[in-house]
């Protein structure tokens, strides 16, 4: 893939002395992810191309990014590590022992730093086999994934790239959000100029999808890809993209479809987390919850 | 029971018999019509008699932007400043300074909540908007400074126009609910200076999907003042409290009320009832008993109680004092009867009072009975369609 690093485990071995176990992860949003120990502990470690960046769409996540020139790499690296260091809540993926580091290996402008392993699995892992989440764990989902909104939107940050494949169930049963990367600073009107949209497509809010800007985001865009991802987790199907539906459809789907009730697709869905999905699903922000709070408040009256 | 007095000019007695009598369980007061000596003494009196009550103090900073404003006493209120301009607002000091000297004045008055300045608007989307909402804010900078303050509401100051648009209104809605706040105050600006039940039915459907939102959806509080009957149903839209005041002037908001005025004569008196979720002309309940009719719209208060046995209504005394008494005692009866069920019971009773009230007046006619403009049925209708048209648009 053009806009990943072409480095393998023996090249990060060089780079990272410190690193043992080195291990492939995951490619993704123009990162190659290796899992490694530093110091006896298990991290990850990401690394980014810098340089000038085509729009590609990832094939899986149907990624949506402008063309980035080097400086938004830099940027937005730099944006991710700010967030995991100024955000203190147990499900925001942590910082590791590395900070942002730049070097220049085998010819290439490289980006890199460590965060947190967890252990466990994604949402979107649960779902590809055809899964769902037990009622119980989806509404611990929604309360960790709120709670790690309400941390992020303390800080006048949004995450804007909420999916399955971004939540994770860690061992013990509690969910935990990767990849600020798309994170948005509301107080940084730079890094998302007018015409750009930054997301994942298929969990896009109708409000991100405003290209001219008109309509200033804030976390309740974050709750609308957050009732898209427990939609999913509840179900095992997302509310907006069926077999076969282009992107374009999709994007139409979610600024005007109302999707079919929970219930209607998984009967054992109580009434109380079926009317919390839909609500969080509204195509208006004023329509979702005004804190997050609120949210975790009716997610804990569930009956579960 | 949720019924607020709206204060205005004359108020005699009218607050303490209403409070005694537990037909009104609060009062938002009116600077423009009191002194700011009286205003001080009027609170410590109500806190101190009735310490249920709550009471409101309205700013009414949106006056000193109307053009040679009848502003009564407000030029004697330290905050008040009249001939404000959009320029004036522009400024980022007075944008501060005016919720700061506003509030600080209610925080000496010792008022139950304080009420945030802010000026009228006629669209979502016009300038005034924009200085509604950074005055808001501004408000609420304010009191974080301020953590033993009573909890103040915003206020908001909006022209009946603006709610046929509901692209503008949405985007608003999104703007709002956004701010940190407890409540709103919501004033409507109606277009006819004349006393009428009648609220076009498109508007009225945004309005109601308005006080939805913040309400029911958004959980703040709202009051809403100047609502009269009108508040019957917005409470069914979740509107926490209501308000409506003794002359028609209070009984719904204009810029009449500001504007120099051209005089006019005394208001003919009027009866409130319940039945038809109208108030009639008392030559109108005469007319009525001439035909034996008049019975059907009674309320059944304790001060209309003489009406039922006599054939000429007309004649027995109906002082201001006993009439507004009697129009709070409905209105709250009205409230009570739409209750604190789930949104489509509330609605539902509320359809169910527009439908009988419909009844009503058809069966009258058929019996010969007719209606000035201003007490006929048209408002009924209004009102049913304002309903079904919310329920549709909020999915209820």
């Amino acid at each position: 893939m053009a806009d990943v690093p072409n480095i393998t485990p023996s090249d990060v071995a060089t780079i990272v002395p410190d690193a043992s176990d080195i291990s492939f992860l995951a490619d993704g949003g123009q990162k190659r992810v290796f899992k490694c120990k530093i110091g006896g502990q298990p991290w990850v470690l990401k690394f980014m191309l810098i340089g000038d960046v085509p729009a590609v769409p990832d094939p899986e996540d149907e990624l949506i990014t402008s063309f980035d020139s080097g400086a938004d790499v830099l940027a937005r690296a730099q944006r991710e590590v700010d967030t995991m260091v100024r955000c203190e809540c147990p499900s925001l993926v942590k910082l590791g022992p590395i900070s942002l580091q730049r070097i220049t290996f085998a010819g290439k402008d490289l980006l890199y730093f460590s965060e947190e392993y967890v252990d466990g699995e994604s949402v979107w892992d649960v779902l590809r086999n055809g899964g769902q989440l037990p009622i119980a764990e989806a509404v611990q989902m929604a309360v960790d994934v709120t709670e790690a909104v309400k941390a992020l939107w303390a800080e006048a940050r949004i995450h804007r790239d909420i999916k399955p494949r971004n939540t994770m169930r860690r061992r013990d049963g509690r969910f935990v959000l990767l990849d600020a990367g798309m994170a948005f600073d509301l107080s940084d009107e730079s890094i998302t100029g007018a015409g750009i949209v930054m997301g994942t497509r298929a969990y896009l809010s109708p409000e991100q999808m405003d290209v001219t800007h008109k309509r200033q985001l804030d976390f309740r865009s974050d709750l609308f890809s957050l009732g898209i991802t427990l939609y999913e987790a509840v179900t095992g199907q997302h509310p907006f993209m069926s077999k076969g539906s282009s992107g374009m459809e999709v994007l139409g789907r979610i600024l005007q479809a109302t999707p079919a009730s929970p219930r209607s697709l998984r009967s054992n869905v109580p009434v109380a987390l079926e009317q919390i999905i839909m609500r969080l699903l509204a195509k208006r922000p004023h329509l979702r919850y005004r804190t997050c709070d609120r949210l975790i408040a009716a997610l804990r009256a569930v009956p579960v | 029971m949720s019924v607020y007095a709206q204060h205005g000019y004359g108020k005699g007695t009218k607050l303490e018999a209403a409070f005694r009598e537990g037909v009104i369980n609060g009062v938002i007061l009116s600077p423009r019509d009191e002194t700011s000596a009286n205003m001080a003494t009027l609170v410590a009196n109500v806190r101190r008699d009735y310490p249920q009550a709550a009471v409101l103090f309205d700013p009414q900073v949106y006056a000193g932007a109307v053009s040679a404003a009848r502003d009564g006493h407000l030029g004697e209120y330290p905050y008040y400043r009249p001939g404000l301009t959009r320029r004036d607002l522009s400024r980022p000091g007075d944008l501060r300074r005016i919720p700061e000297t506003t509030l600080e004045y209610q925080r000496t008055l010792g008022t139950t909540r304080l009420l945030a300045p802010t000026v009228c608007f006629d669209d979502f989307r016009d300038p005034w908007s924009q200085i509604a909402v950074s005055l808001a804010s501004e408000a609420l900078e304010v009191v974080q400074q301020w953590p033993d303050a009573p909890r103040m509401l915003l206020t908001l100051v909006i022209a009946e126009s603006a709610f046929a648009s509901r692209e503008g209104m949405d985007e608003f809605l999104d703007l709002i609910t956004g701010l940190d706040a407890v409540g709103f105050y919501l004033v409507i600006k109606r277009e006819s200076a004349s006393y009428q039940a009648t609220f076009e039915a498109e508007r009225l459907k945004h309005l109601l999907y308005f006080v939805y939102s913040l309400s029911s959806i958004n959980g703040f509080e709202m009051i809403c003042g100047f609502s009269d009957l009108v508040g019957v149903l917005l409470h069914a839209a979740g509107a926490t409290h209501t308000a409506t005041g003794w002359f028609s002037g209070l009984r719904q908001f204009t810029l009449a009320r500001f504007q120099p005025s051209s005089g006019g004569r005394r208001p003919r008196p009027r009866y409130t009832s319940a039945p038809l979720l109208n108030s009639i002309l008392v030559s109108e309940l005469d007319a009525l008993a001439a035909l034996g009719a008049h019975t059907v719209v009674l309320s059944g208060t304790p001060e209309d109680r003489s009406f039922s046995s006599t054939a000429t209504p007309g004649s027995l005394p109906w002082p201001p004092d006993t009439a507004i008494l009697h129009h709070w005692r409905v209105l709250s009866s009205l409230v009570d009867r739409i209750g604190d069920g789930d949104i489509s019971e509330r609605l539902a009773t509320c359809s169910r009072l527009i439908t009988n009230a419909a009844g009503s007046y058809a069966a009258l006619q058929r019996r010969g009975a007719s209606f000035n403009w201003s007490s006929n049925a048209t408002h009924l209708a209004d009102w049913a369609d304002a309903i079904a048209g919310f329920r549709t648009l909020a999915g209820i």
